[in-house]
Formats: structure tokens, sequence, C-alpha cells
């Protein structure tokens, strides 16, 4: 969980927190009884600009899903200046390393600008998929999408960065 | 007569141009501008010259000035071979070879009255902003007009006063982004390509200009046509080794089609057959 920032007292309500997910690119076409259930581990919250949504080695607690703001997901050696992976920003999904043993997140995620996002609670999302097969597939297959996608961008990524163009 | 006098014999034969300005864009790109009065170039956005460094040799390379502005003729160079980097060395006061211009250029009149999308990575932005200087001054007749574009770190941006003053203009949506970058970048980091979705802009009725790498362009064709872009409408600008600039000569042939005179600019239908093509 964010080590900086407190819940919204808008997430106090569920109705418009249920609202609020289903919203979300992420879980566009999900069945409402899964959202609905989804809903049930969410929380909302907001980070200022510095904040931390997610720290290297520690224990991948929840699948994030970006409202607003800029993130940036940095890798850093100790004593060095942070490298900048990539940016994610509001509409994106933030982590997969809650679905996969060890649970421990592989990078930094730092917010570049005031954040809003929603967390959801990945002990309780592990047990709801496990519980109903078809919401697991159908959570796994969302995951999977956005690794597929992001090993996409890193490989366009590393073919820009090697490439030399010739003009 | 001088040599700067000197009537051109053919579209084979360069005419003389004194360089007056050189421009560092980036550690290994430059703008050379030259002040064609004697031999101005009428051209259009997307259009090349061959430019000749006397003693050393002749490159294809795309016009990145304004159109509308005959007194300055704009070349946007990288060092990657000998008469690259020999312009990249050239001083105010060197003369230069130029012959042109040659190519097909942007459709430009087929966005009128659409949304004009253009994407450009890296030095690929000279080659399109001709195209964006035109646009602008014809602001009325587009819809949206929208920039994403991309470079390998902040370092590597090029045209960053154009940048810095089409993100102040309302009349452009300017989206930058880098592939790496450290702290102290505050901007986006990662491809071009993963703006595609989200950027503002009317897919069915929008015309897309790209240029870059090819890679790059191949993947924002993939992302545009996915997102509801008609490949048609969607025009790249491709690069080989131009010799002649005429389509004589055959260096710069993509199987059927010389890139010289039957491009640069393409649609996506033109050349998505031939661009995975290993052979070629």
């Amino acid at each position: 969980m964010p080590e900086q920032g407190q819940a919204r007292l808008t997430s106090g309500d569920p109705d418009l927190l249920r609202v609020v997910l289903a919203g979300h690119p992420f879980c566009a076409d999900l069945d409402v009884e899964h959202v609905a259930a989804m809903s049930a581990a969410t929380s909302e919250r907001e980070l200022p600009v510095g904040g931390f949504v997610l720290r290297r080695g520690q224990p991948a607690e929840a699948l994030t899903l970006l409202l607003d703001g800029d993130v940036s997901l940095e890798l850093t050696e100790p004593g060095g200046e942070p490298i900048v992976l990539e940016t994610l920003h509001g509409g994106d999904p933030l982590g997969w390393s809650w679905l996969f043993p060890p649970h421990r997140w592989a990078f930094d995620a730092r917010c570049l600008t005031p954040v809003r996002l929603l967390q959801l609670d990945a002990g309780q999302l592990r047990a709801l998929m496990s519980a109903d097969p078809v919401f697991g597939l159908a959570l796994t297959q969302r995951i999977g999408q956005q690794v597929v996608q992001r090993l996409q961008f890193t490989r366009a990524q590393l073919v820009e960065i090697t490439h030399h163009d010739r003009t | 007569m001088t040599a700067l006098d000197a009537p051109t014999r053919g579209t084979l034969t360069s005419r003389p141009y004194q360089i007056t300005t050189v421009r560092h864009q980036t550690h290994d790109i430059v703008t050379v501008d030259v002040a064609p009065q004697q031999y101005p170039i009428a051209f259009r956005p997307g259009q090349f010259d061959m430019v000749y460094v006397y003693g050393v040799g002749e490159a294809a390379i795309s016009i990145s000035s304004d159109p509308a502005t005959p007194g300055l003729l704009s070349h946007t160079i990288r060092a990657v071979g000998w008469v690259t980097r020999a312009l990249n060395d050239l001083q105010p006061g060197s003369r230069i070879g130029i012959r042109g211009p040659y190519g097909r250029p942007w459709p430009l009149e087929e966005a009128e009255g659409k949304d004009l999308v253009v994407i450009a990575g890296g030095i690929g932005l000279a080659p399109v902003r001709p195209a964006i200087v035109e646009a602008l001054r014809h602001r009325e007749r587009y819809g949206r007009i929208v920039l994403l574009t991309g470079a390998r770190s902040p370092r590597d941006l090029v045209f960053r006063d154009d940048l810095d003053r089409w993100h102040a203009d309302r009349g452009i949506d300017v989206h930058v982004t880098v592939d790496s970058a450290v702290r102290g970048w505050n901007g986006r980091v990662g491809v071009v390509t993963k703006l595609i979705p989200r950027v503002p802009f009317d897919p069915e009725n929008a015309v897309v200009l790209t240029c870059g790498p090819e890679v790059m362009m191949w993947f924002s064709a993939e992302a545009l046509l996915k997102r509801g872009v008609p490949p048609e409408r969607i025009y790249v600008t491709l690069e080989r080794n131009m010799k002649c600039g005429v389509g004589t000569c055959g260096h710069c042939q993509l199987g059927p089609r010389f890139l010289c005179r039957d491009g640069p600019v393409f649609s996506w239908p033109e050349v998505t057959g031939l661009l995975g093509v290993r052979e070629l």
C-alpha cells in the first residue's frame, strides 16, 4: 500500500466507488457482478507529488488503477539518480507483481503530479479469482494483455534507443 | 558570371548555395540554412533535396523550413555517414550544392476538413515540420491538429523552440515523450505509439502523417488501425539510399517502387506489403 496519502472521503460511498471502478478502462466490458465483487476490495486514494505508489522490494499487496495524474516507473541504485523506465497516466493500470509469486514489486512508482488512484487489495482479489474461475480468467486475461502490451512497447523502446536512423 | 550565378543544366545538376546559419539541434543533428535569393526553391511539405558537399558526395535530405518563406531554405541533418558528417561540420559561409525539390509531398489537401495527426520520431520531425507550419498557417481548414513526437532522450529532441511555441499555441495539441530519461525530465517516458490510443482525435475522420524509424511507423500504423483510422489515410515517409533523386538509378528501389520518384510519402496500403519483406 502507499506509504503516503490518505483515503479520500468520497471512497466511503460504495456506490460511487463502484461507478468509478466500472468507468476505469481496465474494467471495460467486465461483468457487472465482477465489478461489484472487485469494488468491495477497492479503496480510493490521493498521493502528492513525489509520493510513492509502490516501492521496489516491498510486498505487492494491491492492484493499482490510476484515475488522474502521472506516475514514473523508476529503477534506482543506492546513491544514484533514478532511471525513468516509463511513465503511466490516468487510465493506466499499475503493477502485476501482486498476482505472481513472490508478490514483491520490481520497481519504484513515484508520483510526478498529484495522483488519484484506486487500490484493489491483492489478497481479496486472489481469493475472488480462486473462488470464481470465470472471474479469475477474465482478470488474468486483462493482466496478461497489459503484460503483452508493455512488453511490445518495451521492445519498440529498445529498438528506438538502439536504432540509428539514417537521415 | 560567378560560380554562384551559374545556371543549372538539368535535374541532375546542383546549384551552389552559401550557408547562412548552422543551428545545432542536438549533439549530432544540425539545421543548415541557405538563403536562396539567386535560385529560390519552391517546394511542398514532405519533399526533399539532394544536398552536395563538394568533394565528398550527395545525400537526400528532407526540407525542414517553411514553404512560404522562399528566402530561407533549411535542411536538418543527422551525422551518420560521410556526407552527413561533412554537412554537420560545415560553417556559415561554406558552399554546398543543392538540387531539387524531389518526391511526392504530404497530402495536406486530403486532410482539409479532417483532423490532422502528425506522428514523428527523432529527426523524423524535420520532414513533417513544413506540413505542421503550413497547416497552422491555414488553421481554419482543419479539425484538430495533433502532434505526437518522441525521441530517445530529452537531449535528442529537435526543434525545441517550435515545440515550446506549439505547446503555447491553442491551434495544435502537442504530446512529447522520450524513450529514456533520468530525474529532471517531467514529461512522458515511453514509445510515441503508446500515445495513440489516448489522444483526442476522430479516427474515422483523420489523416495521419508519420515519419521516423520504420519500426516506429510500423507500430504506429498498427495502433492507428486498431483505433479505427482507415489504412488509406495513414501516410508514412520512407528512406533508402537515394542517389539520382529522379527514379533512374534504382538505388532507392523498394520492390516495384522507387522511393525518390514514387515517394518518399506513401499511403500505408501502398507499402504495407513491402515493409515486412526481409529480402527487399
